[in-house]
């Protein structure tokens, strides 16, 4: 089940805003589709990144798919235990595996973003 | 063009592996994860669905003459219970296929290509069958019939537990027909992972039963494998991918694959030009590189180390990567690739350029995985 407590985007991101500090990462159904994750390309602290747009990599034994923000913002934190065993990503999506914080640009953003059941219904559409 | 179905594509279903179209195929890529399985396949034993693969049977007095004229190996010279890798030429010595040809009779050959190149292969013999002199069957055995392959350190003994004998099969490339748990299967001692194992041809039926039997194992414990694992495997070892590291463009000699050809007695279509080159020699070669960072992937240009291009133009690319990927068993990533004659040395430093960023890279001798690594 995708968490209540955050939003999703129809890149299969998710963020979930605390105390106005925004904390991103892949979903679950995301982490599966890829397979085994084994590099990470994360945006820079200080980067300004903007909701949609590409501003990393993430890698799968497979293929190469971008990274994006659901929302924008500039970056104050990554994820270095994610950049250095990525596999954690795959292991748990919504918890240790997130990908990196922001200082959210526009808070409003997120009423564009999907709730857990929408994105669940989101996810079934595209089966 | 419509989607085909493995025979045992139910089973996919069931097991909830994750598909994806190759070739006109609908195949599991994997069951749990690509590194698991190809783990599992490293250290102890699992099970591929290859149903994909091509079967042709091509049986008479004069199959062997006639497929001479196809194979760059030799087929009258091999033993019967036994076959061999090798190639199909065109004129010009590019690769048509490579497929495996096994004696299964004294008049019978079982010709196993790609999927991709089943159609095309099936053409060429069955032409040449209409005009053959003596009476020549050319049969295509693909359809409804599954071939599974079973490849481990453990494969041995997971084929004992199923019911097999591996005595018969002792050396690579035998074949044996069998009988396990009531289902009959072809089975020779081959695969595309760099390990022990088989592969297991069913054209009486039984599927869906020998894929049970053999997964039911406790001792060993056998893991059901997908795709995505056994492109993992075969590139570890350095073996081509027809489409993408060998194709019509491609000579043997150039894909460092002559030990399937044999050029002094062959009279194979492309033997000429095979014989030419072999005497100019070829300007490029089909190297194996490895990376300490980043993962090299199908289309990545290959300049010298420090970024240099090589003679002629300032700036140009000595290579090109045909395959690549992350190595599970090496921890790093992994490439097949062209590279000019002049850089194509083991030992070479080079540079890759993956999507704008260039990593360091060197030539590695085959295999890429050697078994010194466990």
């Amino acid at each position: 089940m995708s968490p209540d407590d955050r939003q999703y985007s129809n890149e299969h991101e998710w963020v979930r805003i605390e105390a106005g500090e925004a904390t991103i990462g892949i979903s679950d159904h995301a982490q599966d589709a890829l397979g085994d994750i084994v590099f990470l390309q994360l945006p820079e602290v200080g980067q300004k990144v903007s909701a949609g747009e590409s501003c990393g990599e993430i890698e799968s034994v497979k293929s190469v798919s971008p990274m994006h923000s659901p929302i924008s913002g500039t970056v104050t934190a990554v994820n270095q235990v994610a950049v250095d065993t990525p596999e954690i990503v795959n292991r748990d999506a919504y918890g240790e595996g997130w990908l990196f914080k922001l200082e959210a640009a526009n808070a409003s953003e997120v009423d564009g973003l999907m709730t857990g059941s929408e994105y669940e219904a989101f996810i079934e559409e595209q089966a | 063009m419509s989607i085909l179905h493995s025979p045992i594509a139910g089973k996919h279903r069931s097991m909830g592996a994750r598909m994806t179209h190759f070739s006109s195929w609908e195949l599991p890529v994997s069951y749990s994860t690509i590194i698991a399985e190809h783990t599992a396949v490293r250290q102890s034993a699992g099970l591929f669905d290859i149903s994909h693969l091509g079967r042709i049977l091509v049986s008479g007095n004069a199959a062997a003459d006639m497929l001479s004229k196809f194979v760059t190996s030799t087929p009258a010279a091999l033993p019967v219970g036994s076959g061999r890798y090798t190639l199909i030429t065109n004129d010009h010595a590019g690769i048509v296929d490579d497929l495996f040809i096994y004696r299964t009779k004294a008049a019978e050959f079982l010709l196993v290509p790609n999927a991709s190149n089943t159609g095309k292969v099936l053409e060429l013999l069955q032409a040449a069958a209409r005009n053959a002199t003596e009476h020549i069957l050319v049969e295509d055995k693909t359809a409804g019939n599954a071939v599974f392959a079973l490849q481990g350190p453990r494969a041995p003994e997971a084929l004992v537990a199923a019911g097999g004998d591996p005595s018969q099969i002792s050396s690579r490339y035998g074949i044996s027909l069998q009988v396990l748990g009531g289902v009959e299967a072809l089975i020779s001692r081959s695969g595309y992972t760099g390990e022990d194992g088989f592969e297991l041809y069913l054209f009486s039926g039984g599927a869906e039963l020998l894929w049970d039997r053999i997964l039911g194992s406790d001792e060993p414990r056998v893991v059901p494998c997908g795709l995505g694992a056994r492109d993992t495997l075969r590139l570890e070892m350095g073996y081509p991918l027809w489409g993408q590291d060998i194709d019509t463009s491609t000579t043997p000699l150039e894909a460092g694959l002559m030990f399937a050809v044999d050029l002094d007695s062959g009279n194979f279509a492309g033997v000429q030009a095979l014989r030419k080159q072999k005497s100019e020699g070829a300007q490029r070669k089909l190297s194996a590189l490895m990376l300490k960072a980043g993962i090299p992937r199908a289309g990545c240009r290959i300049f010298l180390a420090g970024g240099r291009g090589g003679a002629g133009a300032e700036g140009e690319p000595v290579g090109i990567v045909t395959s690549g990927s992350f190595s599970p068993s090496l921890g790093r990533g992994i490439a097949l690739g062209y590279i000019s004659l002049d850089y194509a040395s083991a030992g070479t430093e080079l540079t890759v350029d993956i999507r704008g960023t260039r990593y360091p890279a060197q030539i590695v001798t085959k295999p890429l995985y050697k078994k010194e690594n466990k």
